[in-house]
């Protein structure tokens, strides 16, 4: 009766009494019990039939989310993986990777669930690039991947990390090219850095859809202004994705950019949303000159490459942070013009020439 | 496995919905059956193909029916029913699927190429790059975004799914060669390899 009577009060305040599956300061307090360690998820068909009987995450808890703080990693991590290592694919002569693991946080470190991890295989030799169905993550963040036979043997591979949750505030996509160089012997991988998914923000101010092949001025906040054709935006649906533009500025020495190597000397970056590609004209970019570039100075621009990412001379690969050109702060130095157009909505970074930057 | 059967009168229907510029997803025939024997249709007056179909090589693909742009079904038995086509090249692709976007070019290429000697090839689309379900207005830009010449479907249902390899779909996407006299699968793996898929088809055609 006692016990009743404390597990009602639990329920009520929502205090986490009834938390005893997790050995963690997890971000989610849950009432009901969850296994310990993690939730682990084979490699089936995430969206849109996802069966939560699948995965071993229990019945959907009551939960409160508490913001106190970056979540520890989950244990499933150090865990052995639930397929024996099948060992090294005869004749290999590239990586041989049978399973991937990892986890996702957002911008802050707390534990991403029901992101999306979805990955494409570049064969070694003259195997071709396949591109495996995506696997949910759960409450913890954490996901495995398991990798068909046929396509174990790899030159390399990019991880992309998506949340295509729409009860959720948009995320940037994540593309990171996966560390087969850490395999070490084994065929299975683990990567105990998380993926971080950075929220952005709807647009400050955007017209109406109105003709949909029409170009408009779409005030994206923090600076960010783009001129776009929502038509052009190759997605799901032209309104849908056109409501759903959005941005957020980032700091370039925040953690989990793993498509930067750290010294790119970024004066800017945005992280975008929808994760698209843009045809026909593209979106054109004007920034807020809040660094003080020099009038007229050159500023060279920057894309993480996504999926379908086409530039005037060819491809901006899944993963890479390539050059896609220069622009100019104005000559009244109030903005800066960006060159060619964006060929997709993933992360865009900019700086300027030397000697264009105010003196500290 | 669900099954569909396409019957002449698409065309017909086709047309109209043409004439009306009606681009609304059609009603699809779905005939579902239980009994092994409905696999079979052995009617020869029929302009339908016939066989106990299945999944795997050296079997006959079931006469699958799609979405597609212009607002009709098309399906296998419309390719059966080409008669300029000997041989099928099918694959199956999705918005987020950055390998299958990539060999667009490739196909568009390699339906150039053969296309008098008598290939056709179809891509099926199954999921946007949303992971939700592909759709007609999805293969209508998709067709216009990379130029192809050839039709372009969506598979809202994944009725492809059991075709991949041991009916596992983790790696897209499928490519499917199928010869259109019998509808018999030839060749069937996850991954585009072009040599390969090149190899097959001058062979199959007997194009030096």
């Amino acid at each position: 009766m006692k016990r009743i009577i404390t597990m009602g009060f639990c329920l009520i305040t929502t205090m986490g009494c009834g938390n005893e599956g997790s050995d963690e300061p997890s971000m989610t307090v849950s009432i009901e019990e969850t296994p310990a360690g993690s939730a682990e998820t084979e490699n089936e068909p995430a969206s849109p039939e996802v069966d939560p009987a699948n995965s071993t995450a229990m019945a959907e808890p009551m939960e409160t989310t508490m913001t106190s703080g970056p979540s520890a990693p989950p244990t499933a991590l150090t865990e052995a993986f639930a397929n024996s290592d099948p060992g090294p694919v005869t004749g290999c002569n590239g990586y041989s990777v049978s399973a991937i693991r990892g986890w996702m946080v957002d911008q802050d470190g707390r534990a991403l669930a029901g992101a999306l991890a979805q990955m494409c295989i570049d064969g070694a030799g003259d195997g071709p690039t396949t591109c495996l169905q995506p696997v949910e993550t759960g409450p913890d963040g954490f996901f495995t991947i398991t990798v068909p036979e046929g396509d174990r043997c790899a030159e390399g591979a990019v991880m992309r990390a998506v949340l295509v949750d729409a009860e959720k505030p948009p995320h940037a996509a994540m593309y990171c090219h996966l560390p087969f160089d850490e395999l070490s012997g084994s065929t299975q991988l683990t990567i105990t850095e998380p993926f971080r998914l950075y929220a952005t923000s709807p647009a400050v101010s955007k017209p109406d859809l109105g003709d949909e092949r029409a170009s408009r001025r779409v005030d994206l906040g923090d600076g960010l202004t783009v001129d776009v054709v929502p038509y052009d935006i190759f997605g799901s649906e032209v309104a849908s994705d056109y409501a759903a533009l959005s941005a957020k500025s980032v700091p370039s020495d925040s953690p989990g950019l793993c498509f930067l190597s750290g010294d790119e000397d970024l004066d800017g970056l945005y992280a975008m949303s929808p994760d698209l590609p843009v045809l026909g004209e593209g979106v054109r970019v004007q920034i807020a000159n809040n660094q003080g570039l020099a009038s007229g100075s050159a500023v060279e621009f920057f894309i993480l490459g996504g999926i379908d990412c086409e530039l005037a001379d060819g491809k901006a690969p899944e993963g890479d942070w390539v050059f896609i050109g220069t622009g100019s702060v104005s000559p009244d130095g109030s903005s800066i013009e960006g060159p060619a157009p964006l060929p997709c909505l993933t992360w865009l970074g900019y700086r300027g020439e030397p000697g264009s930057r105010p003196a500290q | 496995m669900q099954m569909t059967v396409s019957s002449g009168w698409v065309a017909f229907t086709a047309v109209a919905v043409l004439v009306l510029g009606c681009l609304e997803e059609p009603e699809r025939r779905v005939d579902s059956c239980e009994d092994e024997a409905c696999n079979t249709i052995s009617d020869e007056n029929s302009p339908h193909y016939v066989g106990t179909f299945g999944t795997e090589v050296g079997e006959v693909i079931a006469p699958l029916d799609f979405g597609a742009p212009e607002g009709f079904a098309f399906g296998l038995q419309d390719i059966y029913q080409q008669s300029d086509t000997r041989l099928l090249l099918m694959t199956t692709s999705s918005g987020w699927c950055a390998a299958c976007k990539e060999e667009q070019p490739t196909l568009a290429s390699i339906h150039s190429e053969f296309r008098e000697s008598g290939l056709e090839i179809m891509v099926v689309l199954f999921q946007k790059q949303d992971y939700s379900a592909a759709d007609i207005r999805m293969a209508e830009r998709w067709k216009d975004r990379y130029e192809l010449d050839f039709p372009v479907v969506a598979d809202p249902d994944f009725i492809t799914q059991p075709y991949y390899p041991g009916g596992d779909a983790s790696a897209t996407p499928l490519v499917m060669i199928i010869d259109t006299s019998t509808m018999e699968i030839l060749f069937k793996a996850t991954g585009f390899r072009e040599q390969t898929v090149r190899a097959l088809v001058e062979n199959r055609l007997g194009v030096p």
